[in-house]
């Protein structure tokens, strides 16, 4: 059976996953929603789950849904303190592993959520050449935790870029007084590592070749010595992903953009609906 | 005096052209039909504050009721961006400000303690910061290091959608609780929306839940169903094809004109907004109860 791109993202987040950790979810990643629960089901079964949105923390997963997106807060919660203090309490004492996705990233992993268009702060009015929904905590958190990832479901040279229009999210960079740079960036292609603050491919998926990689990078690609093959999810694996996590096939959102998406997000919606 | 207003009479009161509005919220307790009032009374150049603007401000935007948006992240969740703000805001139609969260929070938590400014760690987004002069640093007095400080955010108005609240507006939230008592305080004039007026002896049966005290509130409006689209929890739940279709509403002009005109303009109140959804929705939106354990005050 042919293993798709948002297996191989889901596999490889969940094998970024130790026991005990406390992680860190945002509303609409079911990327990495589906391996906290594959990490979860396999090899980390103590997982703290937290976020800014339900401004709490859970042990008891949810199922992933559309329909009942929150309701990991909604009716699992151990404490529900508000935005302000899971901001100002939680997020900072926990310092939760948290999985980002920018709309731009350099190779030292610092990376944009704000717009496209490296004029938008300097002109006024302030015309964009595209609004991005804004940053949300990504420049608060990303001061201070020492677990940041980062995932590009759809990795190309609009993502991946020499030097960022506008920074929002630190990465490896000199101005860093606490918290530690990403650790790794899991894409729909391969993973990289951070290797002295460079971003550097340490393996490829299955299918997928370097030329391909280098072409969709707008950046000269590093490599590391031991590059490799990205292993496989193993047959339980999948079955687990497929089955018994995410049945409905919500992680495939994330790599979808424009009709593609709207027409699966209304087929899950119609497919939840009928199931209640 | 009694602070019990209809929904109308409170916005034609208390909310003015100009105004700097914060309509609360997060996730749920979206004060919809506010904003629907306020779009029907043709209130203008307003300031739209939220650290998460959704589909009430893309509506207040698209009607032309706003000049300017002050935010950390405005989204359709879990569908797509807020087609108009965006739009508005790429034409240069649009002023905005833009925070991170913590930003946002620490301004909302300076307004509401009657502080002129709260100091904050530098955050990532340097270029924001250089870029928005409410960003400024000063010399932390105590270690001789640069602190960034933000001004007090002080809403003219914040309007907040609660489950209960008792006449005097002593009011209830439970599940995912926003920024909204931060706002509450910091405003000047406090709107309070809710789903049911009760007794006194309720609100005192469990006043650890009172998140917002009667005695900073203006007004109090009667208005079941205020939050949809968006839901109150344990009330009624998220109307999700609502947000799937504004994106499609949103891409187009006359789309968004039928829309208000049908759905804001068209309709007289928040009651005859829920009757023209219609029973079926009703039934959609329905939620099963799920009560928490009763806990024991004790009486002295």
């Amino acid at each position: 059976m042919e293993i798709t791109p948002d297996e191989m993202m889901v596999i490889c987040i969940a094998r970024q996953i130790s026991d005990g950790d406390v992680v860190a979810q945002g509303l609409a990643t079911p990327l990495v929603t589906a391996a906290y629960l594959l990490a979860r089901e396999t090899h980390a079964p103590n997982l703290y789950f937290t976020s800014a949105i339900g401004q709490g923390i859970c042990r008891q997963p949810a199922p992933m849904s559309i329909t009942h997106i929150e309701s990991l807060w909604l009716d699992r919660s151990l404490t529900s303190v508000g935005f302000v203090r899971a901001a100002a309490d939680i997020l900072p004492s926990l310092k939760p592993k948290e999985f980002f996705h920018p709309a731009q990233v350099d190779p030292s992993g610092n990376f944009n959520n704000v717009a496209f268009g490296h004029h938008y702060l300097n002109e006024y009015p302030h015309k964009a050449r595209l609004r991005l929904p804004g940053t949300g905590g990504i420049p608060d958190v990303t001061t201070f935790i020492n677990d940041i990832f980062l995932y590009v479901p759809q990795h190309s040279r609009i993502t991946f870029v020499e030097k960022l229009d506008i920074c929002s999210g630190l990465g490896h960079s000199i101005k860093r007084q606490a918290g530690q740079g990403p650790k790794a960036l899991i894409s729909n292609l391969g993973v990289f590592d951070f290797h002295n603050g460079r971003m550097r491919l340490v393996s490829y998926h299955p299918g997928v070749d370097l030329t391909e990689i280098q072409k969709r990078t707008g950046f000269p690609l590093e490599l590391a010595p031991s590059i490799h093959e990205t292993p496989l999810p193993t047959p339980k694996e999948l079955d687990i992903i497929r089955n018994q996590i995410d049945p409905l096939s919500i992680r495939k959102l994330e790599l979808l953009s424009g009709p593609d998406r709207k027409h699966l997000l209304l087929e899950i919606l119609n497919r939840e609906n009928s199931q209640q | 005096m009694s602070k019990i207003y209809p929904l109308s009479d409170a916005i034609a009161q208390f909310v003015k052209d100009g105004d700097l509005i914060y309509a609360a919220g997060f996730t749920h307790l979206i004060p919809f039909a506010a904003g629907h009032e306020i779009i029907r009374q043709k209130r203008k150049d307003l300031i739209l504050a939220r650290a998460t603007p959704d589909l009430l401000y893309d509506q207040m935007v698209a009607a032309g009721c706003a000049r300017k948006v002050i935010f950390s992240y405005m989204g359709n969740p879990g569908v797509g961006s807020l087609r108009i703000v965006r739009a508005e805001i790429e034409a240069g139609n649009l002023e905005w400000e833009e925070y991170s969260h913590f930003g946002m929070i620490s301004r909302l938590q300076a307004g509401a303690t009657g502080l002129p400014f709260m100091p904050m760690n530098p955050t990532a987004a340097g270029d924001l910061e250089k870029m928005n002069s409410n960003y400024r640093q000063i010399i932390d007095p105590y270690v001789g290091k640069p602190v960034v400080v933000v001004p007090a955010l002080k809403p003219d108005v914040a309007i907040v959608h609660v489950q209960r609240c008792d006449q005097e507006g002593n009011s209830q939230i439970w599940g995912i609780i926003g920024e909204q008592k931060e706002a509450a305080f910091a405003a000047d004039k406090v709107i309070i929306t809710t789903e049911e007026i009760v007794d006194d002896s309720i609100i005192r049966s469990d006043p650890n839940r009172t998140i917002i005290p009667g005695f900073i509130v203006d007004a109090v409006c009667l208005v079941p169903y205020c939050a949809h689209p968006s839901y109150t929890q344990g009330y009624y739940d998220r109307d999700n094809s609502f947000y799937l279709e504004w994106d499609e509403t949103s891409k187009s002009k006359e789309s968004v004109r039928k829309y208000l005109a049908e759905w804001v303009y068209g309709v007289k109140d928040r009651h005859e907004y829920w009757e023209k959804l219609g029973e079926d929705t009703h039934e959609r939106l329905k939620v099963t109860p799920r009560l928490s354990q009763v806990i024991n005050y004790g009486s002295y």
